[in-house]
This record gives C-alpha cells, sequence and structure tokens, in this order.
C-alpha cells in the first residue's frame, strides 16, 4: 500500500512544505510515496514534485477551481482515489487545514490535524491546547487523513525522477472564485521558514516596524512575524503575525513553545 | 433565512491548560469554562445578520438557533448566546468529549431536522484545536465550505466569504445553503446586556441526548498520552549587536 501527499505550490513552484510533509510520509513506512499536485497550469510544479526523492509517481489533476484550491474540487479529485492508499497526507497550510477534514468525512474517518511527531504508522503526537500540551493519539481508520506542521519535519532531499501522471481534475459547483489580494513577498513564508524575526507593540507605528524588521529579515533570509498585539494595533500588515491560533509557527522538535504568544495579547 | 450556530463549552481563554500528572489528559476540574471564542465570533456574526449590523441588510437572518453538544453546563454556554441574541437553543447531552466526526454526523442530524440557510461556527475550538468539524459538517451535507471568515456578506442567495489564508485573502461565493467558518477578525462578540442576561432565562433550550439521534459516535482515534510540551529554557542578556551575531552563530541559527 501506499501514502497519497498532496503537495503545497504554486503552479511553478513545489514549496519546501511538500518536501517536509513527504518526510512525514516517509517515516510512516507505508511503501510507496505518491504526490497530488492539484492547481491550473501546474505542469512545473508537478515537474518539481517529481525531483524530490522517494517519490513513486507525481499525479496532477488541473482545473479552475483546483488553481484557486477549492476545497470542494480537491475533494472531488482524492476521495475517489483515496482507496488505493493508506494514508492521506497535506502540510498544514491553510489551504491543507481547509480540504483535509472534508476529505476524512467523505471516507468517514477521524482527520488528524497538525501533527508534530509520527510515532509510528498509525500513532501521532500534535498539539493541543494552543501547545500548553501535546496528545499522543493511535488511529483505528483504515485510511489516515493527516495535516503534518511542517516545521517539525525536517525536509526530504531532491534527486528524485517520478513519472508525472495526469488524471482528471474537477470543479466545484456550488462555490465561485471572486478574487484574492495576495501579498507579494519574496521573503519565505512565516508558516514554514526557518528563521523569523519577530516585532511587537513597541515598535510603535507600521513605519518604525518595516525600517526595523524588513533589513534585519532580508539580512537573515527570515520571514517577518509580528504579535497579535501588534497587528491589532495596525502595526504591521495582518498576513504576518504568529500568534495564536491564526498562524503558528515552530522551529523544530525541541521549542514548540516558538509558536505561543503570551496570552495577554490573545484574543486581546 | 435561517441560521444555526454550533458552540462549544470549552476552557476559558485565559486560563492555561495544565496536563493532569497521570498523562491521561488536561486538569479541566474546577476550571473556569467559557463558550470558544471562536463560537462567539460566530454567534455576533449571526446576531449582526439578523439586527441588520454593518454591511448586512436588516431581517437578513430571521431565526437564529444555537446548537451545543456537551454536559448539563453547556446550558450557560448556550444561554450566554441567547443573551447576545439567538433566539432558541438544543442541547445535545453528552458526558464524552466526542470527536469531530461524530460532532459533525451529530451536527448534520440537526441540519436535517432544523433545516438552516447557513450554518455559521467557529473555525476550531481552543481545546482539541482540531480545525475540522465545519469542513466536516459541508462534506457530509454535501454542502459548500467557506472556512476562516474575516468577512461575510450574504447576497442573491450566496455566501460571499473573505478567508484568511496563507499570505493574504481570497474571496468565494458559495450558493447557500453552506457552511461558514469564523476567524477572528470577521468582528468583536458583544457583552450581553442585562436585560437581555434576563430575557435569555425565558428563552427555550431543548434537551436532547446523543442517542435521540441514532448517529455512531464511536470514538476513531484513542489518546495514548497528554504531556507537557519541553520546557522553554530561560534567555540570556547581550552586550551589543556584535555579540548577539556571534551569540546566533554560534548556535547555529545563522
Amino acid at each position: 500500500m501506499a501514502v497519497l501527499v498532496i503537495a503545497d505550490h504554486d503552479n511553478a513552484h513545489v514549496r519546501d512544505t511538500t518536501h517536509k510533509t513527504v518526510a512525514a510520509a516517509a517515516q510512516l513506512n507505508a511503501g510507496d510515496i505518491d504526490i497530488l499536485v492539484v492547481g491550473q497550469g501546474a505542469q512545473a510544479a508537478a515537474d518539481a514534485a517529481a525531483k524530490i526523492s522517494g517519490v513513486r509517481k507525481v499525479l496532477l489533476a488541473e482545473s479552475a477551481e483546483l488553481g484557486k484550491t477549492i476545497a470542494e474540487a480537491v475533494e472531488a479529485v482524492v476521495v475517489p482515489m483515496a482507496g488505493d492508499y493508506d494514508a492521506i497526507l497535506s502540510p498544514a497550510s491553510s489551504d491543507g487545514k481547509n480540504f483535509a477534514p472534508r476529505i476524512a468525512a467523505k471516507l468517514d474517518v477521524a482527520p488528524i490535524s497538525d501533527i508534530i511527531e509520527v510515532v509510528s504508522g498509525d500513532t501521532f503526537t500534535r498539539p493541543i491546547y494552543a501547545g500548553n500540551a501535546l496528545e499522543t493519539i493511535q488511529s483505528s481508520d483504515k485510511t489516515k487523513v493527516i495535516t503534518v506542521r511542517p516545521t517539525a519535519f525536517t525536509a526530504a532531499e531532491e534527486g528524485g525522477s517520478a513519472k508525472v501522471e495526469t488524471i482528471k481534475g474537477a470543479d466545484a459547483a456550488k462555490t465561485d472564485f471572486v478574487g484574492e489580494e495576495m501579498v507579494k513577498s519574496d521573503r519565505p513564508e512565516l508558516g514554514a521558514a526557518r528563521i523569523v524575526v519577530s516585532g511587537g507593540r513597541a515598535l510603535g507605528s507600521a513605519d518604525e516596524f518595516h525600517a526595523v524588521m524588513d533589513p534585519l529579515a532580508d539580512k537573515l533570509g527570515a520571514a517577518v512575524g509580528a504579535s497579535r498585539a501588534a497587528v491589532d494595533a495596525a502595526t504591521p500588515p495582518t498576513t504576518i503575525r504568529w500568534a495564536r491560533p491564526a498562524r503558528s509557527w515552530r522551529r523544530s522538535s525541541t521549542s514548540p513553545s516558538a509558536s505561543r504568544a503570551p496570552s495577554s495579547t490573545w484574543p486581546a | 433565512m435561517k441560521v444555526l450556530v454550533p458552540v462549544k463549552r470549552v476552557i476559558d481563554y485565559n486560563v492555561k491548560a495544565r496536563v493532569k500528572a497521570d498523562q491521561s489528559g488536561v486538569d479541566l476540574a474546577n476550571v473556569k469554562m467559557s463558550m470558544n471564542p471562536f463560537d462567539e465570533i460566530a454567534v455576533e456574526e449571526a446576531v449582526r445578520l439578523k439586527e441588520g449590523k454593518e454591511h448586512h441588510a436588516a431581517g437578513t437572518a430571521d431565526e437564529i438557533v444555537v446548537v451545543s453538544i456537551g454536559p448539563s453546563q453547556a446550558q450557560e454556554t448556550i444561554r450566554t448566546a441567547l443573551a447576545m441574541g439567538a433566539d432558541r437553543g438544543i442541547l445535545i447531552q453528552s458526558d464524552t468529549d466526542l470527536e469531530p466526526l461524530a460532532v459533525a454526523k451529530l451536527l448534520k442530524a440537526v441540519v436535517e431536522e432544523e433545516k438552516p440557510d447557513l450554518v455559521l461556527m467557529g473555525k476550531q475550538a481552543i481545546d482539541g484545536d482540531n480545525n475540522a468539524v465545519g469542513q466536516m459538517l459541508a462534506a457530509l451535507l454535501d454542502w459548500p465550505q467557506g472556512t476562516f471568515a474575516s468577512k461575510l456578506e450574504i447576497k442573491d442567495g450566496k455566501a460571499v466569504v473573505t478567508r484568511e489564508i496563507d499570505g493574504g485573502l481570497q474571496t468565494l461565493a458559495s450558493t447557500l445553503p453552506a457552511v461558514v467558518t469564523t476567524d477572528l477578525r470577521l468582528n468583536t462578540p458583544r457583552y450581553a446586556s442585562l436585560p437581555n442576561i434576563m430575557k435569555a432565562k425565558k428563552k427555550e433550550i431543548a434537551m436532547k441526548a446523543v442517542a435521540d439521534y441514532g448517529v455512531d459516535t464511536a470514538p476513531r482515534l484513542k489518546v495514548l498520552k497528554v504531556t507537557e510540551p519541553p520546557k522553554r529554557s530561560a534567555g540570556i542578556k547581550v552586550a551589543d549587536a556584535a555579540e548577539l551575531v556571534a551569540k546566533l552563530k554560534s548556535e547555529g541559527v545563522l
């Protein structure tokens, strides 16, 4: 049997979070690992995914709705092929969190959210109570639907040469894409960054925040983070806050507390 | 339009969760419990839909039903929602904490009975942090979903939801009926006024049991242990930037 990893990508590139999820998949010892790329115009991402070592094949499904990762469309692609897999993994990105429980419900299995450790093929550790406790759970379901906290795993290496197969895409009859407002940034994604420089309210204003934090982050190749209090004071833009529970970040398995904000900053 | 708002009674967000010494779970004895903060935001948005506050047309919602699954004390949680402006409540009594799949199945049964046009609920509960029930309920009902909402508009039979996603915002329009889950920026919940708290005491709460719905709520996950996260060690002070950089380098951060 095998594991399916649903890739996190921007159609042109595969994000590092995918490599980390493949690493988690490898720890399940379930045999073959396939990657599913859902998107639109995502051939380049599929080709990139094929280079991750340890991958058997890459499946590429495309449609307009899949290009926007609409959960209903992702569900329609994944559920029919779920029987071929012991486990379906995706990074715990906002997309993964959006579609994974939906897939689990269709398969009548319990989703396992945001794991930080694979103990064995059916046992996992995940944070609960905003990281104030860690729960180790064992699943009795035949198919395990899991989201993986990428920063808790070391990325799988490149060097593979899997083949890419195109499969049928799907649409979402009841949901239309209206628009999006993405913040352009050349810095790493906050959720997956190795280094985060984080600022708080003491910086005073948005101008001061960017004047201090941006050059520092660029120098270190780091993502910029901000406490919820700073974000709520409209100091930096909302997309960079790291305080719980909107975005969590974890450097390694040694410091889960890094993902917690001082409780006084939440929900403020 | 009828709105169903599922709410959960959880540890108060100001209380620090403590792990039990026998690693069987988190100690909830004599701990302050409150409505899950995300659910409070869902109740507030439903009440605004009814009142026509903010950008909502008056009377967008005409009835708000609140449902909770939990111990009999969850009646207090429902009363809180009723005091904020919901119309009536349903408590499905359960002394065990059910898994998201079981909760989604029970809510599906409630939806089939109540036939709401919109289910508005928190994106996650701050105890289990699963972030799953809304998506699962939508799947079981074959309804569209709009998760992590920071803005909601109801127009032309659609829920137009602006979602907080990695790196920005995405707006989707889903045909009703739909499930919408709330993120923190959707609104700031009100404090219930004393007259409304008094009025809420007269509102109806239907008492039900899990068995009334005939759904399979057997657990699929076994909790082997609950532990404390590794302790964070104390920080150090450095004299200047050069020492900071040297320290970061020696620690392998840079």
